[in-house]
């Protein structure tokens, strides 16, 4: 008898962010990206739950991460902020149609459909 | 504490051309706004008015002083009556800054760059730069709307 086992493990990374994503914490966050990206991760999660602030800074580096994420047929799937006022410049931006957007990360994580 | 401003208030902040110490004017926006009894949708107020003088910040450090150490960025805060009103003055003595250049973001397709100014028109009632011999001035104005109280 042959049996044939096919492990498929797929790596879907979420990054938690907290506090400013602004001018000055951005470069931190694009680090870490660029370090995941080297490892070739393409599904991510970005969980704004306690995210305070975010300026344009910050919105470069999730489009950035966003385009590149797709060109590899992978995604980034958003958790919105709890602070309205937050939301608020998503919406403004349209960040919450551009990126698939969800209450909890594990509803994002159940969303990659492999 | 009052539901108007007593008289115009005024609040001058100068500060490093930098992006670490962008973080206070969060504070400083809040401890204002906070003084205003019954004011509508503070939080958003608040978050709104902080965006918008943080992005004309960040173009002054990045464009302006193109990120080089030790230049000064000069911030006036002033509480107007009549209407009640917030009128925020920001003047650097950077590089004059090209509107021509500056484009407004295709909201359909995410782009990398053009939200910052976007976002200080979309969040203020009005939104001016002049240049003015050495000086960049930028003016933004927002009223402040106080909550009917049922009597």
């Amino acid at each position: 008898m042959n049996i044939n086992v096919f492990d498929i493990v797929i790596r879907i990374v979420t990054l938690e962010l907290e506090g400013r994503l602004d001018a000055f914490t951005a470069p931190q966050l694009r680090s870490k990206l660029d370090e995941l990206q080297n490892q070739s991760v393409i599904r991510y999660v970005l969980d704004l739950t306690n995210l305070e602030f975010m300026d344009s800074a910050g919105m470069a580096v999730m489009v950035t991460l966003l385009k590149h994420a797709r060109q590899q047929e992978g995604d980034v799937k958003m958790v919105l902020p709890k602070l309205e006022a937050a939301r608020r410049i998503l919406r403004l931006t349209r960040f919450d149609r551009v990126f698939d957007t969800f209450e909890t990360a594990e509803e994002a994580r159940k969303s990659f459909s492999i | 504490m009052n539901n108007r401003a007593e008289s115009e208030i005024l609040i001058k902040l100068e500060l490093p051309a930098d992006y670490k110490y962008l973080n206070i004017l969060g504070s400083l926006i809040n401890g204002i706004l906070e003084r205003i009894e019954d004011l509508e949708e503070p939080e958003n107020l608040a978050y709104g008015l902080q965006l918008a003088v943080h992005e004309i910040c960040t173009n002054i450090v990045g464009h302006a002083y193109e990120e080089k150490p030790g230049y000064r960025i000069w911030l006036e805060f002033r509480l107007l009556n009549e209407p009640l009103r917030i009128l925020v003055k920001v003047s650097d003595t950077g590089k004059e800054f090209q509107s021509d250049i500056e484009t407004a973001p295709d909201l359909e397709n995410a782009q990398v760059h053009g939200y910052g100014l976007f976002l200080v028109e979309q969040l203020t009632d009005s939104f001016e730069y002049r240049r003015d011999g050495l000086y960049n001035r930028w003016t933004i104005e927002k009223a402040l709307t106080i909550s009917k109280k049922d009597i």
